[in-house]
């Protein structure tokens, strides 16, 4: 618990000031940074030969609505398979802000960006495909945005001969 | 009586309306369509325990072009439900659904953005089957229910 992280330490040895807060909680690690720093801390934890943090294993967005300056958080779960550490990466996001895209560092970031985009509007720079994965293509909205009505804005009916519709609710 | 006393003991006579009735209900084959929880429930019921062979029911097809009986087990989202339309489209007439649990009946706990609120609103159902999921009872009284049904109809009916 004492003990730093290691990527912490080299963090601040390369990029003096990038990571803006260190949480500490239950024996787990997470830091804090700009989106802005997003890119080249993400390449340094990957890249470096000690840390090696090749695996991006979670990417969620949590909406902080009227509760923060800036809207949305995105909370990256990081893994070593080489020393079997873990970091959590946290960062934060303004709405209508684009986040740069991490696929060139993990391919896993490619469907976990998708989905944050889905779920809740967050906006990827370079990503090459954000089409929608969980919902169905005229899906209207962003469902996981806490402004989102929780049984959605329309729902299926049967349509005439068989096929099947999409209405609005009132 | 009538015409068995000229044919003697060996004969039955009938209609032709119960014959196929007959037929069709002793061997109903159900598409497989577990999409959560209650499909274990509906294997369950396949197993030795409680067997569905008993009723002639226990044949799952991976194709919906050899069913004749769709059992939805389990909660049914919007993106499957475009899914759940075309394999029904796909089985042969006749065909029967099963809506079972809650899920499949009426959304269930699911009254979200991404859930259908009950099969019935792409497919018709003829018996739903309360529960959470269902016992294994439960669907094999909904398909002796399906099979009371085929028993009583009318080739008029279908037309």
């Amino acid at each position: 618990m004492n003990k730093k992280h290691p990527a912490i330490e080299k963090l601040e040895q390369a990029f003096p000031g990038v990571v803006k807060k260190i949480i500490t909680a239950f024996g787990e690690t997470g830091i804090v940074v700009d989106k802005e720093d997003l890119m080249r801390v993400c390449r340094l934890l990957n890249e470096d030969k000690e840390l090696r943090f090749d695996f991006l294993s979670d990417l969620s967005g949590v909406d902080y609505q009227g509760k923060k300056d800036k809207r949305f958080e995105l909370v990256y779960q990081l893994y070593s398979t080489h020393t079997h550490q873990r970091l959590r990466l946290k960062t934060e996001v303004g709405e209508n802000e684009r986040v740069p895209t991490m696929t060139g560092i993990w391919r896993s970031a490619d469907w976990l960006e998708r989905e944050c985009h889905e779920m809740f509007g967050i906006e990827f720079e370079v990503h090459r495909d954000l089409m929608r994965l969980l919902t169905i293509e005229e899906f209207d909205g962003f469902p996981l945005r806490k402004d989102y009505p929780l049984v959605g804005k329309a729902e299926i009916i049967a349509g005439n001969e068989g096929g099947l519709q999409w209405r609005k609710r009132e | 009586m009538g015409l068995e006393s000229h044919l003697g003991e060996n004969i039955i006579t009938t209609t032709l309306e119960s014959l196929v009735n007959w037929s069709r209900k002793s061997s109903l084959w159900p598409a497989t369509f577990g999409l959560a929880c209650c499909a274990l429930e509906m294997m369950a019921s396949c197993m030795p325990r409680y067997d569905l062979a008993r009723f002639g029911a226990e044949v799952f097809r991976a194709s919906p072009r050899q069913a004749d009986l769709m059992i939805v087990a389990g909660t049914v989202t919007n993106k499957m439900a475009s899914v759940v339309r075309r394999i029904y489209d796909q089985m042969a007439e006749p065909k029967w659904v099963i809506a079972m649990g809650a899920c499949a009946s009426t959304g269930g706990i699911f009254n979200s953005y991404a859930v259908l609120q009950g099969v019935d609103r792409v497919i018709p159902v003829d018996v739903y089957v309360p529960g959470c999921p269902p016992k294994p009872e439960g669907l094999i009284y909904a398909i002796m229910q399906i099979q009371n049904k085929i028993n009583h109809e009318k080739f008029s009916d279908r037309t």
